[in-house]
């Protein structure tokens, strides 16, 4: 099937964002290639294979641009880590900006529901992009990601949907994405997209709906080895009978208790008993299940195949879900165990998820992406298989390779584009790079570029079929200059920015 | 129309057309094995079967998977049970004989059983003795969650351990000497977890769009510098690249642009468009002899429609693609089995958002030109609510194993049920007709 003929979302505009964000991409372009160091030195040789710094940059956040590399470096893992995990005191004025330039951002709930959808889908998806791109604050940016497939919403379950989740992004996943599990919870499960998603919106007390109870149990805390029935799960339904969002009047789209849809009798999940007290009966069952030892050991597992290895080492699984215990669920406490832990010190290649291996590229290239003009990175992450908010089941996009293997053509695709201009507003500054690089010669130009893409310089074997491909012609050379721009996309391309 | 949120209207029926893919965080899916990859990863599945059967290959086959769990009830409906509309007075499809429903009502199969007027297109069809529905069928798994239940039915097993896929054994069990990196293919960006695990498989997405992009005289020099870039290493990507770059090689030969299929045209629809891509790639005789296909959007909480609405519209899209597959393989459909099967079937009655929520029992359609057709395959359980399993389901009187290895050990020459099926002994419902080598 060809691929224009799918029935996308026109992500044909990012355009909305840009509407609101006129001068962003302007801002951005000044902030980023602004940010290209002046000089650009040729990388060193990855001796040990191991480069734990590069590891950190690579997961905790969405890869580094030229320059934060030796940043890094410099400041040390614990010292990148600990400013990582206060992103509010990290200078961030692209985000910023951005962030005071959305107009749906700016509304309540019952302005918004008023909104066109589709503006809604292009702020949303446009921004989460453009912050991953850009933002300094990469791991609040990487967790907003990792909560946003955990409480996963899919924007075309029905026309409110977008709406609804740049409410659930603004309120729920970003005020705790860095915070309490507790607290996340309790917002994601009031939360209008949540409630639409998973259908709680239309179960009472005459009509239970048990969506949203089973995947509140299933996906978002205990998980399905916990041990619950299908009769905790109509229990918990009950319990959730009359959460609703309010249709009109002055408080429409708000998320409503409506007691009259309530059931008040009582209930039973896991052998706890709830008393029909109405709305407080979905606070009582958030506390028991989040604090639930199986809830803990769930998202302990789920940090570390984020980000350590798709399938992490007990220990470390453990420790983190003591952390968890200890600490009432403090989400910073558990992400500083994983990536000070000797597991993220000697963890094994994890594959990017398709987003992060694009949005990656254009870090590693400092391209900016004009959002007012770029109408290809939807379709190209669509063809990748993960554009944000679109999968469909409740479970988030897969956090394993085996998912992703199989798709390796569109990657190597997406890198020839890039690198030969196809992606209109998203043109990497490759003389600025060379400049910046001082880069002489081809072999000179490849290095430079092997030290963005790979964070090292090219080893032997390597640099023996780069070398072999481009040649070794003056780099005023047309055919030279379009075999040197191959070998990066090849670069892009190849395993070793595959893996992380 | 005023956009205020409503819940019940139209604005519920926009349901998921993407795929609703089977991916539990602990699914393994797509999973591909290079050819003597000597250390693979402790997490990686390995199928080491003894001793294929050696045989020619069968039918091809052709996989749907409708993701979501698919009201069955509503697709093959059981009209001769009155129960079936008391549970249903909304919901319910009208009986074939209502002249008072005005919008549509059942159409009659064997005087019990008919099927939805959405899904007209596979009458003729059925009539022909070429499709065969199973009803009051599914897998054991109790825990009515769409992932382990998509997990375990994908892998053909009861029980958690082996992360192979059914259909991935089946093509491990089988020496046809095929060797084509297109032995099996699944449509869209992923594989699917019945592939898990498959030694030759190629998620695609379009023929044409299947070759690496760059200018042409340098395609071949950057083909050979990126395949020896992922051969310096032995990882996961090794055998996938190689994998990709043999199915660009077998594609690349294919002139899509002049495709013009036998029957009715294909619709422009996600679904449509895959089931063109499998019709060429059978006429092509590229070696496929496994083809999966996922159509998403079943999972019908509310607003599910009756005679018209969101379920309806999908069974219209199942079944004009259906039926033009059908019609674009004339010469070919004696040699292609399609079987269509999703994870569980809905509970029997219906809920108040005029939906209904996760249930057990449901139908599997089989169609091509080996098959008993004509045929509803069906020990009926009943509806009577002490009839029904766990919170009010549809009773499986049928394990779908029963189904599917019926139509492994005659459509697809493979005897070796016990493996594609471990622990479970198959009771071949007699759905398919031996094929004659």
């Amino acid at each position: 099937m060809s691929l224009s003929r799918r029935d996308f979302l026109k992500l044909g505009g990012l355009t909305a964002v840009a509407a609101g964000t006129a001068g962003c991409s302007a801002i951005g372009r000044e902030l980023a290639q602004g940010e290209l160091p002046a000089e650009l030195s040729l990388p060193a040789p990855d001796t040990t294979g191991n480069d734990p710094i590069l590891r950190l940059l690579n997961r905790a956040g969405y890869g580094p641009r030229p320059g934060d590399l030796a940043r890094a470096r410099q400041m040390g893992a614990a010292a990148w880590l600990e400013e990582q995990l206060n992103p509010e005191g990290i200078k961030d004025t692209a985000a910023d900006l951005l962030a005071r330039n959305l107009t749906l951002y700016q509304m309540d709930a019952t302005q918004l529901i008023e909104q066109d959808r589709k503006d809604a889908t292009l702020e949303l998806v446009g921004s989460t992009i453009f912050r991953a791109l850009y933002s300094h604050r990469q791991l609040y940016e990487a967790m907003v990601e990792f909560w946003s497939d955990h409480f996963n919403i899919y924007l075309r379950k029905n026309r409110m949907m977008p709406l609804a989740k740049i409410l659930d992004d603004r309120d729920v996943i970003r005020p705790h994405a860095l915070g309490k599990f507790r607290d996340l919870l309790g917002a994601s499960a009031k939360s209008q997209a949540m409630l639409l998603y998973l259908d709680n919106a239309r179960n009472t007390k005459e009509h239970p709906n048990e969506n949203h109870a089973r995947e509140l149990m299933e996906l978002h805390t205990l998980g399905v080895d916990a041990g619950y029935t299908q009769a905790d799960v109509q229990e918990a339904a009950r319990i959730l009978t009359g959460w609703t969002i309010r249709r009109n009047g002055r408080q429409a789209g708000q998320t409503v208790f409506q007691a009259e849809a309530h059931d008040f009798g009582e209930k039973m999940v896991l052998g706890q008993t709830f008393t029909g007290k109405g709305e407080a009966e979905l606070d009582d069952l958030l506390e028991m299940l989040a604090t639930h030892p199986a809830t803990a050991q769930r998202i302990a597992f789920k940090l570390a195949r984020r980000f350590v290895a798709d399938e992490p080492p007990e220990g470390l699984v453990q420790r983190v879900a003591q952390t968890f215990t200890e600490t009432d669920g403090d989400i910073k406490g558990m992400l500083r165990v994983i990536f000070l832990s000797e597991a993220f010190a000697g963890a094994p290649p994890k594959l990017k998820r398709p987003y992060t291996y694009l949005i990656s590229a254009l870090r590693a290239l400092n391209t900016d992406l004009s959002l007012s003009r770029n109408r290809a990175i939807g379709r190209w992450l669509e063809r990748l298989g993960q554009l944000p908010f679109h999968w469909p089941p409740p479970d988030g996009y897969p956090d394993v390779a085996p998912a992703w293997a199989t798709n390796l053509l569109p990657r190597w695709n997406f890198a020839l584009a890039l690198l030969h201009n196809e992606l209109p507003g998203a043109t990497p500054p490759l003389e600025k790079i060379v400049a910046a690089g001082k880069a002489q010669t081809t072999s000179n130009t490849l290095q430079l570029f092997a030290g963005l893409v790979y964070g090292r310089a090219l080893t032997p074997a390597e640099e023996a079929l780069f070398t072999n491909y481009t040649g070794s012609g003056p780099l005023d050379d047309p055919e030279t200059q379009l075999r040197l721009k191959d070998s990066v996309a090849l670069m892009l391309a190849s395993p070793a920015f595959q893996w992380t | 129309m005023s956009k205020q949120i409503c819940t019940h209207c139209q604005e519920y029926s926009e349901v998921s057309r993407r795929t609703f893919l089977s991916r539990s965080f602990q699914s393994a899916a797509g999973l591909l094995l290079g050819n003597g990859l000597a250390a693979l990863p402790a997490w990686m599945p390995r199928i080491t079967l003894a001793d294929p059967h050696v045989g020619p290959a069968g039918d091809t086959l052709v996989c749907i998977f409708l993701r979501g769990g698919a009201d069955g009830l509503n697709m093959i409906v059981p009209h001769g049970d009155e129960q079936y509309y008391a549970h249903r007075p909304y919901l319910g499809i009208p009986r074939p004989d209502d002249n008072k429903a005005k919008n549509g009502r059942t159409l009659d199969l064997d005087g019990f059983f008919g099927l939805h007027p959405s899904l007209a297109d596979l009458h003729p069809i059925y009539s022909a003795g070429d499709m065969a529905f199973v009803h009051a069928t599914g897998s054991p798994d109790e825990t009515r969650s769409h992932f382990e239940a998509m997990d375990l039915m994908e892998r053909g097993a009861a029980e958690n351990g082996d992360y192979t896929g059914w259909l991935s054994r089946h093509l491990a069990t089988l020496n046809t000497g095929n060797n084509s990196a297109l032995r099996a293919v699944g449509l869209g960006d992923m594989l699917p977890a019945s592939l898990t695990g498959a030694v030759s498989a190629t998620a695609l997405q379009s023929i044409a769009e299947y070759h690496l992009a760059g200018q042409e005289e340098r395609v071949g020099e950057m083909t050979a510098l990126l395949n020896a870039l992922y051969s310096q290493r032995d990882d996961l990507l090794t055998g996938a690249a190689a994998q990709t770059f043999a199915s660009i090689d077998v594609l690349s030969r294919i002139d899509t642009e002049r495709y013009q299929p036998s029957g009715r045209a294909y619709a422009e629809n996600e679904f449509g468009q895959a089931m063109r891509v499998v019709a060429q790639l059978i006429k092509a005789d590229v070696g496929v002899e496994v083809a999966c296909v996922d159509l998403g959007g079943w999972d019908t909480h509310v607003a599910q429609g009756s005679v018209e609405g969101a379920q309806p519209s999908l069974m219209a899209e199942l079944s004009a693609g259906l039926a033009a597959f059908y019609e674009d393989l004339p010469a070919q459909i004696g040699n292609v089995t399609v079987v269509v099967m999703s994870e569980f079937g809905r509970r029997v009655q219906e809920n108040g958002g005029l939906g209904t929520d996760h249930g057990h029992g449901n139908m599997m359609m089989v169609m091509g030109g080996g098959i008993n057709g004509r045929q509803v395959f069906a020990q009926w359980p009943g509806l009577h609510d002490e009839q029904l399993a766990g919170p009010g389901d549809l009773a499986i009187t049928t394990d779908y194993r029963d189904v599917l290895g019926d139509i492994i050990a005659k459509r697809l020459n493979n005897p070796k049920l016990a493996d594609i099926f471990p622990g479970y002994v198959v009771n071949e419902v007699g759905v398919a007709v031996a094929r004659s080598h």
